[in-house]
């Protein structure tokens, strides 16, 4: 199944692009999704959207279907789901 | 919703502010709670400058603007209440002048220092409500720390490059900051590209958030964090749930 990776402010500076496709195996959730992106993305943003629990990093705003996730969830995603990731952002 | 005192208007007021007492639900009583009414801003730079502008425009009764330092020339494509003049000289003054010049019966409460653990708290006692418009992480949790403490309402923005961040935090009733970031991000750079008309769009917002709280009226961004891009223009209200263990709102 496909998922799309959409990514803001210093994440998307650090990948270089604003979107991003990946084909997942049909039940794969978030954190999986996440270790795909890490895997293919070889950089100090990307291996800090996971924490050392395994889990979403507190410091990212990931959402899915308009509502921001908690860290613990870990929801199974499907075939053209988007899931948007927000590196934190302080301009003032 | 809370709302204000208020304050009757002079003839004076009323013909400054007559066009947006024309403004449904605002009106003249929405006008003399934005006159009891006073806001902290902190700080007052590309995004602050907007917001305070904005409010000083308005009618608001007084601010409280707490900004360090002397105007640089990179200040001057987006901090709007410095100018070309002042450099070199302290922007807190630039930043009163300014705002006198628009409106000479605002009160001003002008602080030469950054906000930080030490001074939130008078500075937050000081002011009705607080736009958070802080460059630094470590600013917006102090903040976020003292009017959870004062439950005081906080309109919380931020940008970054072309995408900015806004919500008002209601404490008691909405999440906090720390809900929405359970840990403060340590990756934030001091620096970062910046547009003018970027931290003025979200500035505008902040200000209108603000006057909406102060006066009760519309319908504001409690409980949803919007988000957008100014590359594309695209714009989505994001639900933000409380969390229950936050180490900040959940002890309040
Ligand atoms: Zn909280």
């Amino acid at each position: 199944m496909q998922v799309t990776i959409e990514l803001m402010a210093q994440l998307r500076t650090a990948l270089g692009q604003p979107a991003r496709t990946l084909e997942l195996d049909e039940g794969a959730t978030l954190r999986q999704a996440l270790q795909e992106l890490i895997a293919a993305h070889d950089s100090e943003e990307v291996n800090g959207l996971l924490a050392a629990d395994g889990g979403l990093s507190p410091t990212i705003i990931a959402s899915l279907h308009g509502r921001i996730l908690d860290p613990s969830e870990d929801p199974v995603l499907s075939h053209g789901d988007t899931l948007s990731l927000f590196s934190p952002i302080a301009g003032g | 919703m809370m709302q204000s005192e208020r304050r009757s208007l002079t003839d004076h007021e009323r013909a400054v502010y007559e066009w947006q007492m024309w403004v449904p639900d605002f009106g003249e009583e929405g006008q003399e709670r934005l006159k009891a009414s006073s806001v902290l801003i902190s700080r007052v730079g590309g995004l602050g400058s907007v917001v305070a502008y904005e409010l000083a425009a308005a009618g608001i009764g007084k601010l409280v603007l707490a900004h360090a330092g002397d105007i640089k020339p990179s200040d001057l494509n987006r901090q709007l209440l410095m100018t070309h003049e002042g450099l070199g000289t302290p922007r807190i003054e630039s930043i009163g002048r300014r705002l006198l010049e628009l409106n000479p019966r605002l009160e001003l409460e002008l602080i030469p220092e950054n906000l930080g653990e030490a001074n939130a708290r008078s500075l937050v006692e000081h002011a009705d409500l607080v736009v958070d418009c802080a460059p630094l992480f470590e600013e917006r949790f102090a903040l976020n720390h003292e009017i959870v403490r004062q439950a005081k309402p906080m309109v919380e923005c931020a940008m970054y490059e072309l995408q900015c961040q806004i919500t008002t935090i209601l404490p008691g009733e909405t999440p906090c900051l720390a809900c929405i970031y359970p840990e403060m991000p340590a990756a934030w750079k001091r620096e970062f590209p910046v547009f003018g008309a970027v931290s003025g769009s979200v500035g505008c917002m902040a200000a209108m958030e603000a006057i909406k709280v102060l006066s009760g009226f519309g319908d504001p961004l409690a409980g949803r964090l919007l988000t957008y891009d100014l590359r594309d223009l695209s714009f989505r209200k994001l639900e933000v749930r409380r969390r229950e263990d936050c180490r900040v709102c959940s002890q309040a």
